[in-house]
C-alpha cells in the first residue's frame, strides 16, 4: 500500500513538471517570437506604444435607403465576434485592399455575415439598408484639447478627414 | 520542486480548492447564463465556428460535430461543475466543449484575451478530485461505491493544481509586462503614450462610458503628471507579478497579496480609463484567496464571542 501511495506520488510529480514546463516554456516562446499559438499568448494588450500625433480607425455606419448615415453600435450587433473581423472583411471587398491572405479569408466571412447578422443590425437600426466602412482620422492634440475644467468632452471629439471605403448592401 | 509545491497542511489547500472551484465555475456560469456573455454563441450559424490553434485539431470533422449541443452541455456542464453535481464528468465536459467554444476564429475569445486564462483553468481543474470537498455529489453519492472509487482518481494532487491555477495569472501578467518593454521600452512609460492610449479608447468605445468612469477618467486627464508613475508600477506589477508564487512569498504575505491586489486594482483603473474590461479573470483572483484562513478565523472569532 505504503509503495502503491509512493509510486503515484511520483507519477503525479512526474505529470505535475511535465504540464509546469509546457506551461511556461510555451508561453515563454509565445513572449520570445511575440506571436499567439493558442492557448499561448504574449498578450500584447495596449504593448505598442502610440508615437504619433496622428491615428485612424475603420468605423461602421448603418445607412438608410435615402443614403443617410445612422450611427449604432456595432458591437451589439455583432457580438460575439470582434468588430475588427468585419472591417477587414468589408476592405477586402474593398479595390484599395491588395492583400490576398485577408481576401481569402473575410470574404466568405462577409458574405455569410450579410446572411446572419444584417437581421441583428435591422433589429437596433430598423431602417438600415446597408453598412458603411470609413476610416476616420484624428489628432492626439485636439482630442487633448477636450479635456478642460475636470471634465471630457469626448461627444465633441470630431476627426480631422473623414474616408468612405466601401459600402455593403443587404440582400 | 517538491518544496516549491509543499504546504503545511495540504487539507487546507484542498479546502481553498473547493471554494475557489465553486468560485471559478459560478463566475463562468454567471457571465455565461446571467450576463449573456457566451450565450450570444447560441444563434450563430454552424458555418461560423472554426477553431483555433490547438483546437484546430477537430476541423476536419467541423461540418459533424452540432455546434448548438456544444453549446448546450458547455452551459450546463458549468453550472454542474460549480455545484458539484456528476462533479469530474461535468468538469471534463466543461473543459472539452469550452475549449471548442472559446478557440473560435475571430472572436473575443480568441483575439481578447479574456477568456484564455480561463481556458487554463477549465483544464487544470480537471486533473484532480480533490477539488470536491464542498459538492452535492458528496452528499448525494456519499455511500455509493463507484462515486468513491471515480473520486479517488488524481491524475495531480490539489496542492499541485492549486499551485497551477496560481501560476496563471503570473505568467499571464509577466508576459504582458514583457511585451510592452519588447514592443515598447522603456518609453511605454511615458505620460504621452498613457494619455493617447486614453483619448483613444474613449473615441473608440464611446458606448461604453460611465458617468463614474468619465469623472474618473477627467480626474486623471486633468493631473496627467500622474500617468508616468502610475505606468511605471503598473509595468513593475506585471513583470514581479511571478514572485507572489515563489516560496518566500509565502513567508512574507504582504508581498504575495500586495502584487495580487495590486494587479486586481490595476485591471480596475484600465476598466475606468481603458474602458476594456477583464471581469473575465476576477474568477482566476479567487483562486489566490486564502478561503479556509478567513473561515477558520471567523469561527474563532465566533466561538470567543459565544464563549464570553
Amino acid at each position: 500500500m505504503k509503495a502503491e501511495n509512493s509510486l503515484m506520488e511520483f507519477k503525479s510529480k512526474i505529470l505535475f513538471s511535465f504540464i509546469l514546463v509546457v506551461f511556461i516554456l510555451g508561453h515563454l516562446g509565445s513572449l520570445f517570437f511575440q506571436k499567439e499559438y493558442w492557448p499561448f499568448s504574449p498578450y500584447p494588450m495596449y504593448s505598442e506604444a502610440l508615437h504619433s500625433e496622428e491615428w485612424s480607425y475603420f468605423s461602421i455606419s448603418a445607412y438608410n435607403a435615402q443614403g443617410e448615415d445612422i450611427d449604432f453600435s456595432i458591437r451589439k450587433a455583432f457580438f460575439p465576434y470582434w468588430e475588427r473581423a468585419l472591417f477587414e472583411s468589408m476592405l477586402a471587398q474593398s479595390k484599395s485592399v491588395s492583400s490576398k491572405a485577408i481576401q481569402d479569408t473575410q470574404n466568405l466571412f462577409l458574405k455569410q455575415l450579410s446572411l446572419w447578422r444584417s437581421d441583428a443590425v435591422r433589429r437596433l437600426v430598423p431602417q438600415a439598408v446597408g453598412l458603411r466602412l470609413y476610416e476616420l482620422n484624428y489628432t492626439f492634440l485636439n482630442l487633448r484639447n477636450l479635456a478642460k475644467d475636470g471634465r471630457l468632452y469626448i461627444e465633441k471629439a470630431q476627426p480631422t478627414t473623414k474616408k468612405l471605403v466601401t459600402e455593403v448592401t443587404f440582400d | 520542486m517538491i518544496k516549491l509545491f509543499s504546504v503545511d497542511n495540504s487539507d487546507l489547500d484542498y479546502f481553498n480548492l473547493s471554494v475557489a472551484r465553486i468560485c471559478f465555475y459560478g463566475w463562468v456560469a454567471l457571465k455565461l447564463v446571467y450576463w449573456n456573455y457566451f450565450n450570444e454563441w447560441r444563434d450563430v450559424p454552424s458555418a461560423f465556428f472554426v477553431p483555433q490553434g490547438l483546437a484546430a485539431i477537430v476541423n476536419f470533422i467541423r461540418p459533424f460535430i452540432p455546434w448548438s449541443t456544444v453549446f448546450f452541455l458547455w452551459t450546463y456542464s458549468v453550472i454542474f461543475s460549480s455545484l458539484g453535481i456528476f462533479s469530474w464528468l461535468s468538469r471534463w465536459m466543461a473543459f472539452v466543449t469550452g475549449t471548442l467554444l472559446i478557440a473560435q476564429a475571430q472572436s473575443y475569445g480568441y483575439f481578447g484575451h479574456s477568456f484564455m486564462p480561463i481556458w487554463w483553468g477549465l483544464l487544470f481543474f480537471t486533473l484532480t478530485n480533490h477539488c470536491d470537498q464542498f459538492s452535492l455529489d458528496q452528499i448525494i453519492f456519499k455511500k455509493n461505491v463507484f462515486y468513491k472509487k471515480i473520486s479517488s482518481i488524481h491524475f495531480l494532487d490539489g496542492v499541485q493544481v492549486l499551485f497551477l491555477l496560481r501560476i496563471i495569472l503570473c505568467v499571464v501578467f509577466f508576459n504582458a509586462g514583457v511585451s510592452k518593454l519588447v514592443n515598447s521600452g522603456f518609453f511605454w512609460g511615458g505620460s504621452n503614450n498613457i494619455e493617447n492610449f486614453i483619448l483613444r479608447a474613449w473615441v473608440w468605445h464611446r458606448d461604453l462610458t460611465s458617468l463614474g468612469a468619465k469623472e474618473f477618467t477627467s480626474f486623471l486627464l486633468g493631473h496627467s503628471f500622474l500617468f508616468a508613475p502610475l505606468s511605471s508600477l503598473a509595468l513593475m506589477l506585471e513583470i514581479f507579478s511571478p514572485v507572489a508564487i515563489l516560496p518566500f512569498a509565502r513567508r512574507w504575505l504582504f508581498i504575495r497579496y500586495g502584487l495580487i491586489l495590486g494587479l486586481w486594482l490595476m485591471q480596475k483603473v484600465i476598466k475606468y480609463t481603458l474602458l476594456v474590461s477583464f471581469d473575465s479573470y476576477l474568477c482566476l483572483y479567487l483562486c489566490w484567496i486564502p478561503w479556509s484562513k478567513i473561515y477558520y478565523g471567523l469561527r474563532k472569532i465566533y466561538a470567543a464571542k459565544v464563549l464570553y
